[in-house]
């Protein structure tokens, strides 16, 4: 059995793209180099042409019209769209007031405080320990000064699923708008904006396979949801997004929601199989949790705390899988993770959390080599480890102070 | 299909194609901290080192963006001032981007093409507490702007000026200390890297508030996962841009030909705007009186030549140019414009078809 390492374990951070989607980019720009914008010539048309296709082909992913999706740079754009757009919009109408969750990722919350500083009203919901939202804390902080509520799909370091039909009922009802940042989660589950009454989505394509510098938002029509662009200039995307549309990326983008649409079962299968094993693997070691719902989870994020060991000596230790502690965007600060925080987990099972992130290109054998090498890192460092040796003395680890890095 | 409309977008050279390909085939994120993340650090900072040879940057911060248009609005709502400056004849990134807690002062322009540094100098404000931002090279006309001066006007008056490069790098040679700008946009497709790709340039020691908030990609200005591809790409089209620079010389030469041939023919039905200042080495702004723009667009196109009538950004709404207008251009001119804009790869015998199109419609309807 010959695996290549690093093994890629890493997907919730970027995925690899599908061949399938760098050709058809490839094959634009070297062929299609039109800008869409340019309205006075076949090249320019023929651009235009394929970021329309583009766009129903993501639109129809989540049961929305293409006129519904608007083109950004990526997740995180559409997450500054999404929130200050809306609240900057309905906050003149004396609508100002924003709910958000404390897991969200770190886009969504620094939007909120940015507005927040502006005099917005702003409120942070606590999680439940299993990562989920509590719906009736929910009820209670929506009010009628309540222009938008942003609640993610799926969480990035813990892959938990919110209850989004659920929560998307409770915003109808109360006459706040639903924001969903589902970066995690477009092209991995099957979302309907109708069905769970989303209002604004937050689309990335760099986490499906696709390229990097791409996303999209998704606007509701009807009833219309308004917002107030963060960029001016030339007026694409119809005012809400400025900017040279970039083709090739686009139709990337495009590409790699076809191609989510269609194989979404077999790449849960695929995916499923290959997390069930990881696992049940892991799982067979001692004090070894996992984070977040065991039930309401993506399956394709296994978040680990391996009780006894330090978290960083074991990214070290299993440094032929590429993974992560935390999320990509914060990573480069060892701060244990403020979502595992806000879950109730104490600071030194934080300070161990690993994400395991499967993918569409992970193969059983990868996984296979994946388990025998954590089971025996973990089994060798926790026989060095002082805090293993602790445990097993019966010291509450609690009682230890963490000095910051 | 000949295409002749590059300050619209311009086609990806090989080289930047090779090298995002090589990013495309592993996932990178330069965020994380396995050895993968490290690879795609070490392909960004490349791509910055790049950047700021070509620019003449040292002395700058270089935040990677999505487009020049985001890099522009960072600086026009991000930095700490009461008033922006700004002349009638800028890109729509800057001429749109009119923040509600800032007072905007519009400077005119000159019928040669060139922003009135007259003009500037009544209007700057006094109290040092302004933003002046101008181009390098208008994308219409191609006339080259007086930015050196502005720069220094602006600075004895104690303001900020941020410098539109992205019409001018890649066509003709940059330098940033020269211009002397605090803040400057560049957009990599016009220099024949990838689309959504751009960048802004901050002079080390000055801050800005960011458009984007999230987590902390380029140094916390611009959150969202960085595109290692698209910034491998524009590094490498930076990388080979000094060089190509040389192969202007000839698209000038065969600029001015094609302009001398217009001007046989069409004597004074015709105009060439901002032929009498320096301008870009490729782009041509030619007008014939009273001859609907958008009908000489359907006439090319039929042909199968790729040109603009005013920018890409605004084409298809009206056929009169807000540049030429500002410029104080008669409408039976104003109306009447197409922009050929050439690159190095386009040959003689292209040129020699459009003009051949060209000649054959204005006979028909002069």
């Amino acid at each position: 059995m010959t695996v290549k390492l690093p093994i890629y374990l890493d997907y919730q951070s970027t995925t690899p793209m599908d061949p399938r989607v760098v050709e058809v980019m490839i094959d634009c720009m070297k062929n299609d180099y039109g800008n869409p914008h340019s309205r006075t010539h076949s090249l320019g048309w023929k651009a235009e042409e394929m970021v329309e296709i583009a766009r129903k082909n993501v639109a129809d992913l989540i049961g929305a019209d293409s006129k519904e999706i608007f083109f950004t740079s990526g997740a995180t754009e559409s997450n500054n769209i999404a929130i200050k757009g809306v609240a900057h919009f309905y906050g003149a109408t004396g609508k100002n007031h924003v709910v958000t969750i404390a897991t969200e990722h770190k886009c969504v919350i620094n939007s909120v405080r940015d507005l927040e500083q502006e005099g917005f009203s702003v409120t942070f919901l606590q999680v439940q320990q299993n990562g989920l939202v509590d719906l009736k804390q929910l009820e209670t902080a929506i009010t009628d000064k309540t222009c938008l509520v942003s609640i993610m799909t799926v969480n990035n370091e813990i892959g938990v699923i919110q209850p989004l039909a659920e929560i998307g009922a409770l915003c109808r009802k109360k006459g706040a708008f639903f924001h969903t940042d589902a970066a995690q989660a477009f092209g991995k589950i099957p979302l309907d904006v109708n069905s769970m009454n989303i209002d604004l989505m937050s689309i990335s394509g760099h986490k499906i396979y696709g390229p990097k510098g791409i996303g999209a938002i998704y606007l509701r029509r009807k009833p219309r949801v308004r917002i107030k662009p963060i960029f001016s200039g030339g007026g694409q995307e119809r005012g809400i997004r400025a900017g040279t549309l970039p083709t090739p990326l686009v139709v990337g983008l495009g590409k790699a929601s076809e191609i989510a649409k269609n194989e979404m079962q077999k790449d849960h299968d695929h995916i499923k199989k290959l997390s069930d094993k990881l696992f049940d693997g892991v799982t067979k070691l001692t004090h070894v949790y996992l984070n977040g719902d065991l039930e309401q989870r993506y399956i394709g994020n296994l978040n680990f705390s391996f009780a006894g060991i330090e978290g960083e000596s074991m990214i070290m230790a299993i440094k032929d899988l590429a993974v992560s502690s935390g999320s990509a965007c914060t990573s480069s600060s060892l701060e244990p993770s403020y979502v595992l925080h806000a879950l109730g987990v104490s600071d030194e099972l934080a300070h161990t959390s690993i994400r395991f992130g499967i993918g569409r290109f992970t193969t059983e054998e990868e996984v296979d080599y994946a388990i025998k090498l954590i089971a025996s890192k973990v089994d060798k460092l926790r026989h060095l480890s002082p805090l293993w040796e602790m445990m097993q003395d019966g010291i509450d680890l609690k009682s230890i102070e963490w000095k910051g890095h | 299909m000949i295409f002749l409309d590059n300050n619209s977008t311009t086609k990806i050279a090989p080289e930047a194609l090779e090298a995002m390909l090589k990013a495309y085939k592993l996932p990178l994120n330069n965020s994380s901290n396995h050895q993968l993340g490290r690879q795609a650090k070490k392909l960004v900072e490349e791509a910055r080192e790049e950047l700021k040879k070509l620019l003449n940057a040292e002395n700058y911060e270089v935040i990677f963006t999505g487009s020049s248009t985001e890099a522009t609005n960072t600086v026009m709502f991000g930095v700490d001032v009461k008033k922006i400056i700004f002349s009638a004849i800028e890109h729509s990134s800057v001429y749109e981007c009119r923040p509600q807690n800032k007072e905007i002062i519009e400077i005119n322009a000159l019928e040669n093409g060139l922003i009135d540094l007259a003009d500037l100098e009544e209007k700057l404000p006094t109290d040092g507490n302004f933003l002046t931002s101008a181009m390098l090279v208008n994308n219409e006309t191609g006339a080259i702007q007086p930015v050196e001066e502005i720069s220094k006007l602006t600075h004895q008056k104690g303001g900020l000026f941020h410098c539109d490069l992205v019409q001018a790098v890649g066509k003709i040679p940059v330098d940033l200390e020269k211009i002397n700008a605090d803040f400057a946009s560049i957009a990599a497709h016009k220099l024949n890297g990838p689309q959504g790709v751009g960048a802004l340039l901050i002079r080390k020691g000055l801050d800005i508030k960011p458009l984007i908030y999230g987590g902390k990609q380029e140094k916390s200005k611009r959150a969202g996962t960085t595109n290692i591809a698209g910034i491998a790409g524009f590094g490498a089209a930076c990388k080979i841009a000094s060089a190509k620079i040389f192969t202007y010389e000839n698209v000038k030469k065969l600029r001015d030909e094609l302009e001398e041939k217009i001007k046989n023919i069409a004597g004074a039905d015709t105009k060439i705007f901002a032929d009498n200042v320096a301008r870009l080495p490729n782009t041509s702004y030619i007008a014939i009186r009273n001859c609907d723009a958008q009908t000489q667009l359907i006439n090319f196109d039929l042909n199968k030549i790729c040109v603009s009538a005013g920018p890409a950004c605004s084409s298809g709404s009206s056929t009169e140019s807000r540049i030429l207008k500002a410029m104080g251009i008669a409408k039976e001119f104003s109306t009447s414009a197409i922009r050929v804009s050439l690159a190095p790869e386009n040959t003689r015998d292209e040129v020699e078809k459009f003009f051949e199109v060209w000649s054959k419609f204005y006979e028909k309807n002069k």
